[in-house]
């Protein structure tokens, strides 16, 4: 997910039916630059040296982004499309890619799922079997403090600042049903892990900032991010 | 150059197997008339030229319903991209982007965002 207004021009993408590295290359109308979907960086192309800009996006499943935004839009779908195309590219772990591509990196299996980020030069895999079972990871990026959340009930992550009015928060998990929530040491507001929201205590109304990540095979993270670390 | 001729070697007989395989398989003609791909060596990767662009249809002008008419075309373990922007949420069924990709959208509190699955 990124943002498409790139230096003052506002651009649209299509699918080039390229791949790098076995992942979706993007063209915009507007210049024809070829861009990677994985890091938002351009291949080759009149802007070239620009990188999109990421926007935070949550991957989960429908019954949990209903229940945290019951006002939600959703796109229009043909009500015949009942499953994935995929259903035996993501069940098989040996299948790695279009073209059977290797697993370039060892450290994990290549279909290990990880949630990712990346600023600037630093990239980071969390492992997503070591947060479903501690539901939160607390770490850094290029000396920015995060925080790491899974919920079980949409197999799905999120990750946000743990900086709130020059005060780093360190947090733990409280389960609560669906819901995960945080609780910090320093001010013991209870945060939802979910949306960020403060719900109870004396931050209460205030909001974590939500970090755009991914949520990626490793053999794919690995391939574009050969010096990433791994966690935990 | 070593990992070109090996990515050869090894795509025999391995196209219908995964990533975009399956909508290769739906928009390419019959087996026997798959055109070979051309790679090329970029940086330290491969660029694999798979279909011409637009062969899957990105999403330009995407059509949004409330969450209780989506109720009867979304399953509740589907997955989606969920956008919030603080004040507007959308979510992208990724059953649906599977076929194409690429959804080119606006929130209010975002500006223009591309939606790539």
């Amino acid at each position: 997910m990124y943002t498409r207004t790139v230096k003052g021009q506002e651009l649209t993408f299509g699918v080039s039916g390229k791949l790098y590295k076995d992942a979706l290359v993007m063209f915009d109308r507007e210049t024809e630059t070829l861009w990677t979907q994985v890091d938002g960086s351009v291949l080759r192309g009149k802007l070239e040296g620009s990188r999109l800009q990421p926007v935070p996006a949550v991957q989960t499943t429908w019954s949990e982004w209903k229940r945290l935004h019951p006002a939600t839009l959703v796109l229009k779908k043909d009500p015949r499309i009942r499953g994935t195309l995929y259903t035996d590219y993501h069940s098989d772990p040996q299948k790695m890619g279009i073209a059977g591509a290797r697993n370039p990196d060892a450290r994990l299996p290549g279909k290990a799922l990880v949630v990712t980020l990346r600023e600037e030069s630093e990239a980071l895999a969390v492992k997503v079997d070591a947060l479903k079972r501690t539901l939160l990871h607390q770490t850094e990026l290029r000396g920015q403090p995060l925080a790491i959340v899974y919920s079980p009930a949409g197999n799905s992550a999120r990750v946000f600042d743990r900086r709130v009015e020059g005060q780093t928060l360190g947090f733990s998990v409280v389960r609560r049903g669906d819901e995960v929530l945080l609780r910090d040491k320093q001010t013991s507001t209870l945060w939802s892990g979910l949306t960020g929201k403060a719900q109870e205590g004396k931050l209460a109304g205030r909001e974590l900032r939500a970090v755009p990540h991914m949520m990626n095979y490793w053999f794919a993270w690995a391939a574009y991010n050969p010096r990433t670390r791994v966690e935990p | 150059m070593h990992e070109v001729a090996e990515m050869k070697k090894r795509r025999k007989g391995s196209w219908a197997t995964a990533g975009l395989a399956a909508l290769m398989v739906l928009v390419l003609p019959a087996a026997g008339q798959r055109p070979e791909p051309k790679m090329e060596k970029v940086g330290d990767g491969v660029l694999l030229h798979v279909l011409p662009p637009d062969r899957i249809p990105a999403i330009n002008q995407p059509e949004f319903v409330s969450a209780a008419v989506a109720d009867k075309f979304m399953a509740g373990d589907e997955p989606v991209l969920g956008l919030f922007d603080g004040k507007v949420a959308k979510a992208y069924s990724l059953w649906q982007l599977d076929q194409h990709e690429i959804v080119n959208d606006r929130l209010p509190g975002l500006g223009a965002v591309t939606v790539t699955w």
